[in-house]
């Protein structure tokens, strides 16, 4: 799992079309750089732009990022 | 009279601009999902009537869920003349994704630069006349939560719609193009909705399904078009079309922002104080315990603070009920008249009034969680913990909701991606003890349980819970086998509530239970006394009463959950009307309003019989309010079910608690 505070670059969203679709509406998308504020044992609070998304722990493993 | 709509991103505030438009009180909130029907309004400007719809948040107009739903459906079918675009201008990416779909599909906008004063704070500058340019739109800027900018608003409205010319807005979609002029030419001279074919074309290839559906009634060949340009886009360009469109449209926004902002906030300095706030709030270890705390914070509120006002409330209602009678009684006016007035009315309506303060203070409390930005963190502490109920965390909003009232909570649904999820927490929902029930609780609470009285009623919320957790398990292993549905969720930043915001929410909804009082609780009761004092020579709500006869049919019934006497088989057949009715029942029946009723409470109920009472009342069919709703966002099938595993679940709890706690109390 990625660390707090780091910034990271989506290379990969996986998963059913439902999902990969919604969380590119909502502008997560491949390349864009996000940050990961809170890694709970449960759920995951990123920042996205300047937006704070939670997103589930499932949703979060379709999610491949690398560091920048 | 022109028509327009309000649409933008969840929680960008179109309900704030609705509310400052059109002069109306609609409910707003701190949290994405807050508006999840459509609502209408007016306003006039310059002598122009026009009709304004505020819509709920939508990301995009792809649907994921029935709010979103409701959002796209009036945007596409219904071609407003104006579409006014509430964005919240900190993140204009994003935002803007709505935007330029719009234009796409023939749509006029004009857009609303939202939370400029936060803009500006976060040292942001943006260049309206230019993105006004590219886009190809007026732009107005606006402080709606402070009122600011809105005459400019209602200015630009009217003159947007005054204006007849059409702009066409183009997007290059580079190796799509061709596709996309093949499908074009299918829609010559085809008008469906009115968008144009390129704005057709589009939606199509994008995979709006609902539209396909209705295009194929008239070109009867599109879906195999689309089913070859989705299979030549995966061969030629590597990505399904849907995928390969988002990203176009948004290295369109990446350029515009690019052209128009300066100072994009950098994510590396942004620990922004709502971030903070949250590294506590939303922490692994502290984020339960905390929101435990806020809620026992909540409880203590509602009780400590609202015993004594209720207190009072009940004095005067004793004094009235007492000097009304002496009043009539001295202007010989008929007895039947002074016993429907003091018995009936004052009883029967103040025994469930006394409790305004409570509700009160309880719906303060729920507005200072909606007002803050917390009822979305609660939402993301508690997803794991939903997850073990087969739902997530999104769920739990609804639930919380429900502690002021189900339905709004069953109406919150809407915000659900999945329709299991969506079924599961409705048929959840009326185990959360809404505030109807509180006067059930309080006044039985109080009566047999006077040293642990705020811990009996904890323990009646936390059964709804408990059952809500066992409840959804069950009917998710019986019906909906797949897995749990993806959480997926913004959450707004933190603000300090505004005090007219909270008192103003919690004045409509304490009004709405003053408002019951006065007619269907109040009709109620007048029916009861009607029921009480016939037929004619009986003894007033005795036996032999109309009521007591209906009472004694249904008696038999509740005898092994140890309140077998018609009152209490009455009280509880009425409440299905309105929970509160439960206690103006016992009030009209006995006559007497709270203190007295704890009297002649106690000479029929032992403590044990008392919890068992609570516990039917907690569990027992939804109040007609609630069915309705249930019916509307589900099916009969499934309304049919809340309404008999509750009754169900009910009895056998009382019963059983009754028939093993006799075997301790004796």
């Amino acid at each position: 799992m990625v660390e707090e505070n780091k910034l990271v670059k989506i290379v990969r969203i996986a998963g059913g079309r439902g999902l990969v679709s919604k969380l590119m509406n909502m502008g997560i998308n491949e390349g864009e750089i996000i940050k990961v504020l809170n890694n709970t044992r449960g759920p995951v609070l990123i920042s996205v732009g300047n937006s704070r998304i939670a997103l589930g722990r499932g949703a979060s493993f379709k999610i491949f990022v690398e560091y920048v | 009279m022109y028509k327009i709509a309000l649409a933008g991103n969840p929680n960008s505030g179109k309900t704030t601009v609705f509310n400052l438009l059109c002069g109306t009180r609609e409910k707003i909130g701190n949290w994405p999902g807050t508006t999840v029907e459509k609502k209408q309004g007016y306003f006039t400007h310059q002598d122009e009537k026009v009709e304004v719809v505020d819509l709920p948040g939508t990301y995009s107009l792809s649907v994921y869920s029935v709010d979103e739903r409701i959002a796209r459906d009036f945007l596409i079918k219904e071609k407003p003349d104006l579409v006014v675009c509430v964005i919240d201008a900190t993140n204009l990416e994003r935002n803007l994704y709505l935007v330029i779909q719009l234009l796409e599909m023939g749509q006029a906008v004009l857009l609303d630069l939202n939370m400029m004063d936060r803009v500006k704070k976060a040292r942001i500058k943006i260049d309206t006349q230019k993105l006004s340019k590219i886009l190809g739109i007026d732009i107005v800027e606006t402080v709606a939560s402070k009122g600011e900018g809105i005459n400019e608003l209602k200015e630009k409205i009217v003159e947007n719609l005054r204006k007849k010319e059409k702009r066409i807005f183009k997007i290059d979609y580079h190796d799509l193009e061709k596709i996309i002029e093949e499908i074009n030419q299918l829609f010559k001279d085809k008008k469906i909705f009115d968008i144009p074919e390129r704005g057709l074309s589009l939606r199509i290839l994008e995979g709006d399904f609902d539209l396909l559906n209705k295009v194929k009634e008239i070109i009867p060949q599109i879906e195999k078009v689309k089913d070859k340009a989705e299979l030549s886009s995966t061969r030629f360009i590597g990505e399904d079309l849907e995928t390969f469109i988002i990203e176009k449209r948004y290295a369109f926004l990446k350029g515009v922002v690019k052209e128009c902002v300066e100072k994009e906030v950098s994510l590396e300095d942004c620990l922004t104080f709502s971030d903070k706030l949250d590294k506590v709030l939303t922490n692994r270890i502290l984020g339960i315990p905390l929101f435990l705390f806020f809620m026992y914070l909540l409880f203590q509120l509602v009780f400590s603070l609202g015993a004594p006002l209720a207190d009072l409330i009940d004095g005067f209602f004793g004094k009235l009920a007492e000097g009304a009678k002496l009043f009539f009684e001295n202007q010989n006016l008929p007895s039947w008249f002074c016993s429907l007035v003091s018995d009936g009315i004052i009883s029967g309506v103040g025994s469930v009034l006394v409790f305004l303060p409570n509700i009160m203070l309880l719906f303060l409390g729920i507005s200072i969680l909606e007002d803050s930005g917390y009822l979305a963190r609660a939402a993301f502490v508690m997803d794991r913990f939903m997850h073990a109920l087969g739902l997530h965390g999104k769920s739990f909003i609804p639930m919380l909701l429900g502690f002021g009232c189900n339905i709004p909570g069953i109406m919150a649904t809407r915000t659900l991606e999945s329709r299991k999820d969506r079924i599961l927490t409705i048929l959840v929902n009326p185990l959360m003890s809404c505030s109807a029930r509180l006067p059930v609780y309080t006044l039985f609470a109080s009566a047999f349980f006077p040293k642990n009285q705020g811990l009996v009623v904890f323990s009646l919320y936390l059964l709804g819970i408990v059952l809500a957790i066992f409840v959804a398990k069950i009917f998710k292993h019986i019906f909906f086998k797949e897995e749990v549905a993806p959480l997926v969720m913004e959450l707004p930043p933190y603000r300090v509530p505004t005090i007219r915001n909270v008192f103003l929410s919690m004045w409509t909804r304490s009004f709405l239970f003053i408002k019951k009082a006065g007619t269907v609780i109040f009709l109620a009761v007048v029916f009861i006394w009607l029921l009480s004092s016939l037929p004619l020579g009986a003894q007033y709500a005795g036996e032999n009463s109309l009521i007591g006869k209906l009472g004694k049919f249904l008696t038999p019934l509740f005898k092994p959950a140890g309140f077998g006497f018609w009152q209490a088989s009455v009280a509880l057949l009425f409440g299905i009307l309105a929970k509160e009715v439960v206690v103006g029942t016992l009030g009209t029946l006995y006559g007497a309003s709270e203190e007295g009723l704890k009297e002649v409470l106690l000479q029929h109920f032992t403590p044990l019989s008392a919890y068992a009472f609570l516990i039917m009342t907690l569990i027992y069919i939804p109040c007609i309010a609630a069915i309705a709703t249930i019916k509307r966002e589900t099916d009969w099938r499934w309304t049919a079910l809340a309404v008999s595993y509750s009754l169900i679940l009910g009895w056998v709890l009382s019963v059983l608690f009754y028939q093993i706690g006799r075997l301790f109390v004796g």
